[in-house]
């Protein structure tokens, strides 16, 4: 082979390889997407779950003090709800879904939105009162903001 | 390598988008597409998007939300009050008392809307870095395309402050064109397309049309208070008039559940573009009156909320006739080629019917998502500024050339993206006085006249000296070929100098415009009345008003050209102050003896060449030296409360470096001092004086030292020292940067630096200013515009 063939050659080999490299960066950016798409819509399903979720703890919570004197059919149901609930709640917690804590029982920017005031004058203003609704880590970012009462003097 | 960004500044969301191969948003850190505009403080720490809102019901004062309704505006703006009308956050005039800008209260301090949106854009920077594992240097912003010239400069400003080298201000409607794609046509093709952006706050729509891959703007028009969060607002209210009329139950009261509702009712409003009918369901969340809970259930069919949005969509659909009827002579909806749906509520079925109805269904594109397209856009002309671009054959090249520069290749390569980058949205003219004017009872008067001159009138006449004569007008385009120039006449014989005060906007009186810029043009002896002066304005590649020339037609080469910088609060203070200064002088004239009045008069003048060449440093020098000399007849204990309430006036000119509460004391001093001043107590002046000149005693050394910076100024031009002056002044403005940024060591450094060159200016010189006739200055002579 003479001296411009290999040349050509070597020409032709350089450009199909960068060729090759522009292909790859684009299925890795697609992958990339791909990817991010799938994350996004499981988050959204999450989500979705935990309204489900929310709906079940507020309905218990508006229960528990009446149950006492309700009758043994109405606690057999409410019963068979509750182990609904628990199996959403292990879903939930299969799927890497963690509760946000608050520990020093101050509201945090980025873990807590604060929905209502109060006074409390014995206590610092951004003390949490409430939780209306709890928050959740997933994946090491916050899934859902919890949303608090807190103290404003 | 540094980065290239897209930035969509928003009024309720910011987004961030780069071209990487395709175009793609970068998420904040928050992992979100979109970044709220909303700016709040906590403890001392600024928190800016979804964090400054999670904590805006603790401190709503301190959350600055929509601070794009601001940008360039002043306190007296129209919009400015209808906003301070409903904000939770306090909306004031700058301590230092002009009324041409405004200021926003958050945490205690006052910031301005450029700070408050740089803040913002320090964010969707600093969040894009992150995503990107890069620096980002380079960015383009959008702005609506109604946004006149000071509006742009602010914005430009902001992104400056917030660390980005702004490549362009980029007008939205023209970035959504781009990220469309629409100026991909064939050489013989020249589309007409109409953008239709209905936001979540504001709405607009423009006109161009597309020549050759360039973009012709032909209309702007829009209603910056008409958008989908009156959409949400509506279906709320459907929601709590069904919970009220089947449960009994007032739930707005409810902050808990109004914030689910208000969720519900956007998810409501996107699931009904593309299903017939959708529950909105609420479950347990409210109690009755005996504690049972209530789950709120109901459907909400599309016809219903169509019918309740329908006011809405024709307004929207009135003000895309008026633009199409004012874009040019006999243009119709059939000469639309194509529309383009920006925004999200341009999703709405309703909204593309009315416009498919309009225009038909076939000229319709929404194939970019209307949330993102203007940051897409943003993106890919900022990728194209600083673009290297590879051939087919993989040669790498400045992203300016059209070819190929490889040797033997010259494979074409993208085609250029010519802007021409907007319309103005405002004319462009000067305050003129009327021929002539009439008054309530029909007579003619001149106009320079302040009462009717007809035997037994006498009316109050308004408006004769204050006449907006538009230069440019709205609707032009820019960057402009040659200047728009417009003949007007001197109002009077043997006048001294010209008075050419410039605004933008559309109100026929002037002074109801907003304020740019005065030029002054000095005259030369025995100039006629009548005698033609021509106007010349110059824009921009950004649309802003960048040079004005005044020139006098009289074969003389009387002429004077200013650059008109923005960076100019205090010019425009000056300017003010010059302006009071001329009205004080006037009332006292025959009181004065002919040297003072000469040394005022080429003090004067000195004050306005400065200004015409953008010199603050020096106009403020010679307007405190004016203000001294017309006081002269004054006793000393006047004269010198005077001098301290002008010095400390100077000295609120820097009202950022002071302490809010410092501020206010010594405005509240300044003021006191000028009443006792005024009612001639002295006893009462001596003791105000001692109290502001305690206070004034107090002031952080960064203000001392940009006094004393200033005074050298002032004292270096009187010596005739006009390079050190120069020299100096340079290093003031070095020094207030590095101040502004917060770095007080580089600021001193530098004034150590120049230490030498302070010793050579010295102390004050004995030199004074040249001796010249008397004032008499006017505003020139509009063109033949009738009587008003």
């Amino acid at each position: 082979m003479d001296h411009l063939a290999v040349t050509e050659r070597w020409t032709a080999i350089g450009e199909s390889t960068i060729g090759l490299m522009r292909r790859v960066d684009q299925l890795q950016r697609d992958l990339n997407t791909t990817e991010e798409r799938a994350r996004k819509e499981k988050a959204q399903l999450l989500l979705d779950l935990l309204e489900v979720f929310d709906s079940f703890e507020r309905v218990f919570a508006n229960i528990a003090p009446r149950l006492e004197g309700a009758e043994k059919q109405a606690k057999i149901w409410v019963g068979n709800f509750r182990s609904v609930r628990r199996l959403l709640e292990n879903l939930l917690k299969a799927n890497g879904v963690a509760a946000i804590d608050s520990p020093d029982g101050i509201a945090v920017p980025g873990l807590h939105t604060i929905v209502e005031t109060r006074e409390q004058a014995d206590m610092e203003d951004g003390t949490i009162l409430e939780e209306m609704q709890r928050g959740y880590f997933w994946q090491g970012n916050v899934l859902r903001k919890a949303l608090v009462v807190a103290v404003k003097n | 390598m540094s980065k290239c960004i897209g930035i969509d500044l928003g009024t309720t969301n910011s987004v961030a988008a780069i071209r990487e191969g395709a175009v793609h948003v970068l998420q904040n850190m928050e992992s979100q597409d979109l970044t709220r505009s909303v700016v709040g403080e906590h403890k001392g720490k600024v928190l800016v998007g979804q964090m400054a809102l999670d904590r805006q019901l603790l401190a709503p004062a301190d959350t600055i939300e929509s601070i794009k309704r601001l940008m360039g505006r002043g306190y007296r703006d129209t919009a400015v009050q209808r906003l301070k009308e409903t904000a939770p956050f306090q909306i004031v005039e700058p301590t230092d008392g002009t009324d041409d800008d405004v200021r926003v209260v958050m945490g205690g301090k006052q910031y301005s809307p450029i700070e408050v949106s740089s803040m913002i854009l320090k964010k969707v920077k600093e969040d894009a870095e992150k995503r990107l594992g890069d620096s980002v240097e380079f960015a383009v912003i959008t702005v609506p395309a109604y946004f006149t010239d000071k509006q742009k400069d602010a914005t430009r400003k902001a992104g400056r402050m917030a660390g980005l080298k702004v490549q362009k201000i980029l007008e939205e409607p023209t970035a959504a064109a781009i990220a469309f794609g629409v100026d991909n046509v064939g050489a013989d093709d020249s589309p007409t397309v109409l953008v239709y952006d209905l936001g979540g706050g504001t709405f607009d729509v423009s006109i161009m049309a597309i020549v050759g891959g360039s973009f012709v703007p032909l209309n702007i028009e829009g209603d910056m208070w008409l958008g989908g969060d009156d959409f949400d607002r509506k279906i709320m209210d459907h929601v709590l008039l069904h919970i009220s009329t089947v449960h009994g139950i007032n739930a707005a009261s409810d902050p808990r559940f109004m914030v689910e509702l208000k969720k519900k009712a956007e998810q409501a409003k996107r699931a009904l573009s593309t299903m017939n009918r959708t529950d909105i369901i609420i479950p347990g969340m409210l109690k009755d009156d005996d504690g049972n809970l209530i789950s709120v259930e109901l459907e909400l069919a599309r016809s219903d909320f169509e019918g309740m949005i329908a006011k809405d969509v024709a307004r929207s659909m009135e003000i895309v006739q008026t633009a199409i009827r004012n874009a040019g002579e006999s243009m119709t909806a059939d000469q639309i080629d194509l529309v383009l749906l920006v925004g999200g509520s341009s999703y709405i079925p309703l909204v593309q019917k009315s416009l498919a109805d309009l225009f038909g269904r076939e000229k319709l594109r929404m194939d970019v998502d209307p949330m993102k397209c203007v940051a897409f856009g943003a993106a890919i002309v900022s990728h194209k500024w600083n673009e290297k671009v590879e051939c087919e054959k993989g040669h790498v090249n400045p992203g300016k050339n059209s070819v190929c520069e490889v040797p033997g290749c010259g494979a074409p390569l993208n085609s250029e993206i010519t802007i021409a980058d907007g319309v103005t949205g405002m004319p462009y003219g000067i305050r003129t006085r009327a021929e002539k004017i009439t008054c309530p009872k029909g007579h003619e008067n001149p106009g320079k006249n302040r009462r009717c001159s007809v035997d037994g009138c006498g009316e109050g006449l308004v408006g004769g000296d204050d006449c907006f004569e538009e230069i440019i007008e709205k609707g032009t385009s820019f960057p402009m070929e040659k200047p728009k120039t417009k003949r007007f006449w001197t109002p009077a014989a043997n006048l001294k100098r010209l008075c050419v005060p410039i605004y933008a906007g559309s109100n026929p009186v002037a002074s109801r415009n907003e304020m740019q810029a005065t030029v002054w043009l000095e005259l030369p002896d025995h100039v006629a009345e009548a005698t033609p002066v021509d106007v010349a304005f110059s824009l921009d590649e950004d649309g802003v008003l960048r040079e004005v020339l005044v020139a006098l037609m009289d074969g003389s080469g009387t002429k004077v050209k200013s650059m008109i910088g923005r960076g100019g609060e205090l010019r425009d203070r000056l300017e003010r102050k010059l302006e009071e200064l001329r009205k004080r002088k006037e009332e006292a004239r025959g009181t004065l003896d002919a040297s003072v009045e000469g040394q005022w008069e080429a003090l004067y003048g000195q004050a306005a060449r400065a200004l015409n060449a953008n010199d603050a440093a020096t106009a403020a020098s010679c307007a405190a030296q004016m203000d001294g000399l017309v006081q002269s007849k004054e006793p000393e204990w006047k004269l010198k409360a005077m001098g301290l309430c002008n010095w400390t006036e100077m000295v609120l000119d820097y009202s950022y470096l002071l302490d809010p509460p410092k501020t206010e004391q010594l405005k509240k001093l300044t003021r006191e001092l000028r009443a006792c001043i005024e009612r001639d107590d002295e006893e009462a002046t001596a003791r105000k004086f001692k109290e502001l000149d305690a206070a004034t005693d107090e002031l952080p050394g960064s203000v001392q030292m940009l006094m004393f910076l200033l005074q050298k100024v002032g004292l270096a031009r009187r010596k005739g020292m006009v390079v050190e002056a120069e020299q100096v002044l340079n290093v003031l403005h070095e020094v207030e940067a590095a101040f502004r940024a917060n770095d007080f060591s580089r600021g001193k450094a530098k004034l150590e630096s120049i230490d030498a060159l302070l010793k050579k200016i010295g102390g004050p010189g004995d030199s004074g200013p040249d001796s010249t006739g008397p004032i008499n200055q006017d505003f020139l002579q509009g063109g033949k515009s009738g009587s008003r």
